[in-house]
């Protein structure tokens, strides 16, 4: 038995030891991660030393890609904690999973404290990457890339975190998506920071999670800017206190290549931020400008729009959400999808509110009206969803209130 | 190329047990459960006497069966399962028993080469071992030279490529994916730990004949001293049945089918928790079962389809439609297969023909 034991370590840190000599050999390559435990190389059984690697490597590690192309036909997984994954950057260094056959992900992770950085991940049939149930995930300087332009062939998201807490994306770039660029869903603690989405269906969507900031990034080009959105029959409710501040949100127009019978499906393009169903969020200082259908648009669920549920827990009411100090410019001057085909204004208002109100709370202190301040000389609209558009108002000055602003977020916990 | 254990019932080698075993206080297989690390080779375990492609159990080794078995691209399984010296198990009328240190799960994926005739041959591709550490349990994978002399633990998992004659006669290959380490989790992980899927009274709740007639399994593992306690009577707790046999009730064939192929993920704490769609056997909130249940998260996987079951419809059910494909993104279970399990998909889809309509995904389409 312990000769047996023995001969494993043996091995064990053989392939250790045979990894990092590997990378040992091409520091003289330029531009290559550094501070790496172990340097994966790339061109030979890409799938097999990268899974070992990410299989073998002990927590605490840092797992470096030299720069290069990696080529996978599965998906890649990673479940162990403490973990950095670190490419030589994102235009360095690349995961091509072009040729995928097996598996829903690109990259799977469900290890705590996990980085990602300073790589490309590239064509996934499906997801990009996700991280399931995790507590601390980042992902830094990196780009999930779909090469096809609106494809409905390419994957619905590109950094895909749930169910985690602790969640930092910065400085990174999705282009492609199916669905959402970056999706964090039911999720709490988040951060998503100097990053670019464009030729998405949505660019950025947090959905079902808590206390996130979406700040300083850039969402142009795609269906869809920002959704801060909040759905039924989902394990984790109450999606709240999401601050979007100091976004780009730019020529959202694109004509949608979603899924049908997805909810991003029934978004319609020229989009810039909508909240549904979502309380307690701050929308402002934002550059919103020349998306078509509208700037900023807050609506509770309906049905009609969205499907019937069953979810006795679901409030399917938008409250307490606050639109101020937002720069917004050439919104609404050509609508789209169910807002042309809706009896909205056409041209539509930069901002639009629902209007529906849950009568049988107590709001006598404010704190559920959705305040619509200070974005300039700017139009609204009340469109009355609830009372199928009958009494559609312009009058913004009953929602000329404020709300406390809402807390940054580090993304980390 | 033989197998002579596992291509016929477990129950042979039951029964070849009882006739030679006394008490399951003994077990001649080497344990290892003092240390995490698992052994190279399979046969270093000590879990099979003779020839190792044989799977002839060495004493304490007890082979058993599930109701309701995961489609894996068709393979057959052995199962197998030993208990420490001394140790036993403490039993739930549900899941989640309390194994003793160092149980230790075995399960032999093999194929049929020729399905033109009964009995073989076979080839032996993997071995899973699921055993319990004092860190929890662990998976190992070990697979198979195609001489069959040995089993080679791999973590990255890997292709084998399988010469198999079809029921028509043709001689095909067929791709089998060894999933790697991580992917054990996929299915064995909840709330972060790895678990024992088949070892659940549902699954093992079945009559098995041995040298005494049809007795029940968990009867038999009673009778070996396996359990702690006295267990309650087989017909007071809910069990799976055949999801293959047309003479089972068709509500229940399909819900032991969906039990066992989509339930490890779609339950609370599991992978597909946060999809709301909840596929235990136990479950009776049709709406939980994905009945009317709009997608969340499904992207293509929804093929243009409104709701996870449309009853009466299933052209009209993502569930349906997602068991029935092979691309990656879309397909369900998020396993390795790669080929669809069209029995299975047969008996979903007169499952839900049999549904009351109601109307609901009829919006898109």
């Amino acid at each position: 038995m312990r000769s047996k034991h023995m001969m494993h370590f043996v091995v064990a840190f053989t392939l250790l030891f045979l990894l990092v000599a590997c990378g040992a050999e091409s520091d003289n390559t330029p531009n290559q991660p550094t501070g790496c435990d172990v340097l994966l190389n790339p061109g030979g059984d890409d799938q097999t030393t990268v899974q070992t690697a990410l299989i073998e490597t002990p927590e605490g590690s840092t797992i470096c890609f030299a720069s290069g192309t990696f080529r996978f036909a599965k998906e890649i997984s990673l479940s162990t904690n403490n973990v950095v994954v670190k490419g030589a950057g994102k235009d360095s260094t690349v995961l091509d999973f072009t040729e995928q056959v097996d598996g829903a992900n690109g990259f799977s992770i469900t290890g705590d404290n996990v980085t990602i950085e300073s790589l490309t991940v590239l064509n996934t049939p499906g997801d990009g990457i996700r991280a399931t149930a995790i507590k601390n995930i980042a992902f830094q300087n990196m780009a999930v890339i779909w090469e096809a332009e609106s494809s409905t062939d390419n994957g619905a998201y590109g950094l895909y975190p749930v169910e985690s807490d602790g969640v930092l994306i910065e400085n990174c770039v999705v282009v492609g998506s199916r669905d959402a660029g970056i999706y964090v869903g039911q999720s709490k603690h988040i951060l998503v920071k100097d990053c670019e989405v464009y030729g998405n269906v949505a660019g950025i969507e947090i959905e079902n999670s808590q206390d996130a900031e979406v700040v300083g990034n850039y969402a142009h080009h795609n269906t869809a800017g920002i959704l801060v959105f909040d759905l039924p029959e989902l394990p984790t409710k109450h999606g709240q206190r999401t601050k979007v501040h100091k976004n780009d949100i730019i020529d959202n127009n694109l004509p949608s290549f979603a899924e049908p019978g997805t909810i991003v499906g029934k978004v319609p393009p020229g989009a810039g931020v909508i909240i549904l169903s979502s309380d307690h969020n701050e929308v402002f200082d934002n550059q919103i400008s020349g998306n078509n259908s509208f700037g900023v648009m807050v609506l509770a669920y309906d049905t009609d729009l969205f499907g019937d549920y069953d979810d006795d827990e679901f409030d399917r009411f938008a409250e307490g959400n606050y639109v101020h100090g937002n720069t917004m410019e050439n919104n609404g001057t050509d609508p789209q999808g169910v807002i042309k085909a809706f009896p909205l204004p056409n041209p539509m208002p930069h901002l639009a509110w629902g209007g529906c109100v849950d009568e049988e709370k107590d709001n006598s202190d404010g704190t559920l009206t959705n305040c619509f301040t200070d974005n300039g000389d700017v139009d609204f609209v009340n469109f009355d969803l609830c009372g199928g558009f009958a009494n559609q108002s312009t009058d913004i000055t009953e929602l000329d209130c404020a709300h406390e602003p809402l807390a940054n977020q580090t993304g980390r916990i | 190329m033989r197998l002579r254990c596992c291509h016929t019932p477990a129950w042979l080698v039951v029964t070849a047990w009882l006739i030679f075993g006394v008490a399951c206080t003994e077990s001649s297989a080497t344990h290892n459960s003092d240390s995490d690390k698992p052994l190279t080779h399979l046969s270093d375990y000590g879990f099979f006497e003779g020839p190792l492609h044989e799977l002839n159990p060495a004493e304490g080794v007890i082979p058993f069966t599930v109701n309701s078995p995961l489609w894996a691209d068709n393979a057959a399984k052995g199962r197998f399962i030993v208990l420490p010296p001394g140790g036993t198990i403490t039993f739930s009328d549900t899941e989640d028993w309390l194994f003793p240190l160092g149980t230790t799960f075995i399960k032999t994926f093999y194929f049929d080469l020729d399905k033109t005739q009964d009995g073989g041959p076979y080839r032996i591709v993997e071995t899973r071992l699921l055993v319990l550490y004092e860190a929890g349990w662990k998976s190992h994978i070990y697979i198979w030279n195609e001489n069959e002399t040995e089993a080679v633990r791999h973590v990255a998992g890997m292709d084998v490529w399988i010469q198999v004659i079809d029921a028509d006669g043709a001689a095909v290959e067929q791709r089998y994916i060894v999933p790697n380490k991580n992917e054990c989790g996929n299915c064995h992980e909840r709330d972060d730990v790895l678990l024992p899927l088949g070892p659940v009274a549902r699954q093992l709740n079945s009559m098995i004949d041995t040298d005494e007639g049809s007795t029940n399994q968990l009867a038999v593992w009673e009778s070996m001293g396996m359990f702690t306690e006295v267990l309650p009577a087989p017909d007071s707790y809910s069990t799976l049945i055949n999801p293959y046999d047309p003479s089972g009730d068709l509500n229940w064939r399909a819900r032991s089918w969906l039990d066992a192929n989509c339930a490890h993920c779609h339950r609370p704490g599991s992978g597909g928790g946060s999809t709301g769609l909840d596929l235990r056997s136990t479950v009776t909130n049709p709406t939980k079962l994905g009945v009317c249940k709009t997608p969340v998260a499904a992207g293509s996987g929804t093929g243009g389809k409104a709701v996870d079951i449309s009853p009466g419809q299933p052209d009209k059910s993502i569930l349906m439609f997602r068991i029935s494909t092979l691309d990656p993104e879309i397909k369900m279970p998020e396993l390795p297969n790669l080929l669809v399990d069209e029995q299975g998909m047969d008996l979903i889809r007169d499952w839900i023909l049999g549904m009351e309509p109601v109307g609901c995904g009829d919006e898109i389409d």
